[in-house]
C-alpha cells in the first residue's frame, strides 16, 4: 500500500467525522430553549411578517431533519448566509480566518522558541533550578485562568508602557488586495493557491512588498501571541524534557555511547527520537490556535475567527456557529493529517 | 598506579587487568554497593566468563571498565589497566571523557543484552556502521564503510547483507538484529569484546549459532572476550576461565573445568546444583534457600553467609581472604583457610 493510497483513505474518513460534527453541533444548537429568529431579527423589527419570513427562509417551521438537511446543503454549496449581517458566511469567515492565521503563526513561533529550548535545557540539567522553573512555569500556564494573564500583560505592556495597540488590524493597501484577488483569473491553478495564501493580510502585504504592514502586524499581534504562547510554553517544555529524558535512558543511547560516539551525535539521536511526541503536541497546539483563541481574540480585540464565533454564540447565530464549527473540525483533521505525514518522515517504522 | 601500597602491573599476554573495583549507586533509598573489591584479568585471545545471578554486578563491572556508569552510579576506586593497540598501557579509569570515548567502540566494544533496543529505530543498520567507524576514523569514506558492513554482516551469517544494510532495525528479526549488533561492534576490530548476555533474548537454536559465531570471530580476529551470563551451559561451551560473582563480589575464579568439576565455594556448588549442569549428571535440581541480600546494607563478613549451609562464626564477622587452591583456582571462603 503506497502513501497515495493511504492519504486517499485518510481523506475519505474525513467525511463521516465532519458529518458527525455537524450533526452534534446542530443538535446542541437546536436544543437551546430560545427562539433564534427573534434574536436575529431584533427587537425593533418585531413584526409578525418579518419573523415568519425569516422562519420560512431557514425552515424553522419544518421538522428538525429537514432543517438540518437545509443547513448542510447551504453549507456545502457555500450559500449559507449570516442572518444578522445579510452576508455570505464564507466570505466573512474567509476574511476573519486570515487574521486568526496571523495570530496563530506568530504565537506558534513564540511557542516553539520558548518551549523547545527550555525543554532541552531542562533535560540537560535535570533537577537543576532551570528544571524546577520549567515545572512551575508549566503549572502556572495550565492552571492560571487565561484572561488573568491577558489583562496583566495588557496592564504592563499597553497601559504602562504603550508598546502595542489594541484597535484595528493592519491590512495591505486596496490595490494590493485587488491584485491578489485577481490572481486566480490570471494564473490557472497556482493563482488560487497564491491568492489563498495572500488572503492572510500579512502575507498579502509581503507579496506586494508592503513591509510596513508586516512590521505593524507583528507590533499589533505580538502581545496576544506571546500571551497564548506563555500559557502552553511550559507544558511544551515539559513534554520536550520528558521525551528527551525518556530517550536518553534507552538502551540504544547507551549502545551509542559504548560505540564511542561523540556527545553531539548522541544528542542528535536523542532529539530525533524525542521529536515524535513533541510533533504531536505541537500539532494539536497549532490546531487549537488556528481554530481561534476565543478568549484572547475578545480580550485583545482581534477580529478573527474566535471573536466571530463568540459573537455568533451570544446572538444564537446558527448558520455562523455551524459553519465555523465545521471549519474548526476541518482544521483539526487537516492538522492531524499533516502531523501523520511528519511522523512518516521522521519514523521509518511508520509506513502506509 | 599506586593502590593501597601494592603496585599493579599488566603481565605479558594480558590485555586487561582490573584491580579492586568499587562501584556505588547513590539512590534515595541509600548507597548501593553494587560492585565491591572486584579484581580480574583477561589474557590476549582468551574468553572469560562472569557468572552470577541477576543483580550480582556483572554488567556494572564491565560497564565500569569504560566508565559507562550513569548517575547516580559512581566508580569509587579501582584500577583498570588496558594494553592499547599501539602497545601503550593505560589506566582506563583515569582517562578523561574524550580519551575514554576514543577507546569505546574502537578497542573495547560491547554487545548488549537486548538486541531490539540497542539499535536506534530511526536509522538503518548501515548508518550504525558508518557512525561507529566515523567516530574513530573520520577519514574512511561512507562507501568503504558500507563495503565493510556488508562483509561483516556476511560473516555473522546474515543472508543477503547488501539488502540488509539498507534495512531499518524493525525490518529484521530478533536473531538478525543481535547478529547485526555483533557485526556493528566488530566494525573497528576491537581488541576486547564484552558480550553481555548475548543470547538471553534469543531462541535456543539461534543461541547456539550466535555462540559458535562469537567463538569463530574471536579466533579469526584474535580478540579477547568477556562473556557475561547466568547460563552455565553457555559458560561450559565458550569460556576458558570463569569468575563467579555473588552480591557484587567475586567469590571464586578458576578454569572452566575446575569450576564445573571441582568448585570450592559453597555458592558455586549450590549454583551448579540449581541449574542443569551440562558437564555433570545431577539427580535433581535444587534451589538455593534464602534471597539475594540488599546491597544497600550488605551482610557483614562474607556476603553469602546468611544463605550458606556451612556458615561459621568468622563468616559473619570478617570478610574472607583470597585463597589459592591451585594454579588459576582461587576462592574467597573461610572454609579453606588453614587454621
Amino acid at each position: 500500500m503506497g502513501l497515495a493510497h493511504y492519504l486517499a483513505r485518510r481523506v475519505i474518513t474525513f467525511i463521516p467525522t465532519l458529518i458527525g460534527v455537524l450533526l452534534i453541533t446542530y443538535i446542541v444548537a437546536y436544543a437551546i430553549p430560545a427562539d433564534p429568529v427573534r434574536a436575529w431579527v431584533g427587537e425593533k423589527l418585531l413584526n409578525r411578517e418579518a419573523l415568519e419570513m425569516v422562519r420560512k427562509k431557514y425552515k424553522f417551521d419544518a421538522p428538525w431533519y429537514e432543517q438540518f438537511a437545509f443547513f448542510v446543503q447551504q453549507l456545502l454549496t457555500g450559500q449559507l448566509e449570516d442572518p444578522i449581517r445579510y452576508r455570505n458566511v464564507f466570505s466573512e469567515i474567509f476574511f476573519r480566518f486570515g487574521i486568526t492565521v496571523e495570530l496563530a503563526l506568530i504565537s506558534f513561533l513564540f511557542l516553539v522558541a520558548i518551549g523547545i529550548p527550555l525543554g532541552i535545557v531542562a533535560a540537560m540539567k535535570k533537577d537543576s533550578p532551570v528544571d524546577f522553573f520549567v515545572r512551575i512555569f508549566a503549572l502556572i500556564g495550565s492552571s492560571l485562568p487565561s484572561f488573568v494573564l491577558y489583562y496583566f500583560l495588557i496592564l504592563i505592556l499597553f497601559v504602562y508602557y504603550r508598546t502595542t495597540s489594541l484597535a484595528g488590524i493592519p491590512l495591505p493597501s486596496q490595490t494590493c488586495t485587488d491584485f491578489i484577488s485577481s490572481l486566480p483569473n490570471q494564473i490557472p491553478v497556482l493563482g488560487y493557491i497564491v491568492s489563498a495564501i495572500g488572503s492572510v493580510p500579512m502575507f498579502g502585504a509581503a507579496m506586494c512588498g508592503e513591509g510596513g504592514v508586516v512590521v505593524e502586524t507583528f507590533r499589533r499581534l505580538y502581545l496576544p501571541a506571546l500571551a497564548l504562547a506563555l500559557l502552553s510554553g511550559g507544558f511544551i517544555a515539559r513534554i520536550v524534557r520528558n521525551s528527551i529524558l525518556d530517550v536518553m535512558g534507552s538502551e540504544f543511547i547507551l549502545y551509542a555511547k559504548a560505540r564511542g560516539l561523540s556527545k553531539l551525535k548522541i544528542w542528535g539521536h536523542a532529539l530525533k527520537n524525542a521529536m515524535i511526541p513533541i510533533v504531536t503536541v505541537l500539532g494539536l497546539n497549532f490546531g487549537g490556535l488556528l481554530s481561534g483563541a476565543v478568549i484572547a481574540e475578545n480580550v485583545f480585540n482581534i477580529p478573527g475567527i474566535g471573536k466571530y464565533m463568540y459573537d455568533a454564540i451570544t446572538r444564537l447565530n446558527f448558520p455562523v456557529i455551524i459553519a465555523s464549527t465545521f471549519l474548526v473540525a476541518l482544521i483539526y483533521l487537516v492538522v492531524n493529517f499533516v502531523v501523520d505525514i511528519i511522523y512518516a518522515v521522521i519514523d521509518p517504522r511508520i509506513r502506509y | 598506579m599506586q593502590s593501597s601500597g601494592e603496585k599493579v602491573v599488566l603481565n605479558d599476554g594480558e590485555v586487561l587487568r582490573v584491580e579492586k573495583l568499587e562501584v556505588r549507586f547513590y539512590t534515595y533509598a541509600g548507597v548501593v554497593h553494587a560492585v565491591s573489591n572486584v579484581s580480574f584479568y583477561v589474557r590476549e585471545g582468551e574468553t572469560i566468563a562472569l557468572v552470577g545471578e541477576t543483580g550480582c554486578g556483572k554488567t556494572i563491572t564491565t560497564r565500569a571498565i569504560t566508565k559507562l556508569i550513569e548517575s547516580p552510579g559512581r566508580i569509587e576506586s579501582g584500577i583498570a589497566l588496558f594494553r592499547r593497540r599501539n602497545g601503550q598501557i593505560v589506566d582506563l579509569l583515569k582517562l578523561d571523557d574524550e580519551e575514554i570515548r576514543k577507546i569505546r567502540g574502537d578497542e573495547i566494544a560491547y554487545v548488549f543484552q537486548d538486541p531490539s533496543a540497542a539499535l536506534d529505530p530511526l536509522y538503518t543498520v548501515g548508518y550504525h556502521f558508518i557512525e561507529t567507524v566515523k567516530a574513530h576514523r573520520n577519514n574512511v569514506s561512507k562507501k568503504n564503510i558500507i563495503y565493510l558492513a556488508i562483509k561483516l554482516l556476511r560473516e555473522v551469517a546474515i543472508p543477503s547483507p547488501e539488502v540488509r544494510v539498507k534495512n531499518y532495525p524493525h525490518e529484521l528479526s530478533g536473531g538478525m538484529r543481535q547478529r547485526s549488533v555483533i557485526a556493528i561492534s566488530l566494525s573497528n576490530m576491537p581488541k576486547l569484546l564484552i558480550a553481555d548476555e548475548p543470547t538471553t533474548n534469543l531462541d535456543v537454536t539461534i543461541q547456539a549459532q550466535i555462540l559458535e559465531l562469537l567463538q569463530e570471530l574471536q579466533k579469526r580476529y584474535g580478540m579477547s572476550m568477556i562473556l557475561i551470563t547466568h547460563n552455565l551451559g553457555v559458560v561450559a561451551e565458550t569460556a576458558n576461565r570463569v569468575y563467579v560473582m555473588y552480591a557484587g563480589k567475586i567469590v571464586e575464579e578458576g578454569n572452566c573445568e575446575t569450576i564445573f568439576y571441582n568448585s570450592a565455594h559453597p555458592y558455586t556448588q549450590l549454583l551448579l546444583k540449581a541449574v542443569p549442569n551440562p558437564l555433570k549428571k545431577i539427580e535433581k535440581l535444587e534451589s538455593i534457600p534464602g534471597t539475594v541480600p540488599s546491597l544497600i546494607n550488605p551482610p557483614p563478613g562474607c556476603r553469602f553467609h546468611p544463605r550458606c549451609p556451612f556458615a561459621m562464626d568468622i563468616c559473619r564477622k570478617e570478610e574472607p581472604p583470597k585463597i589459592k587452591l591451585d594454579d588459576n583456582h582461587y576462592v574467597f571462603c573461610w572454609l579453606y583457610t588453614k587454621r
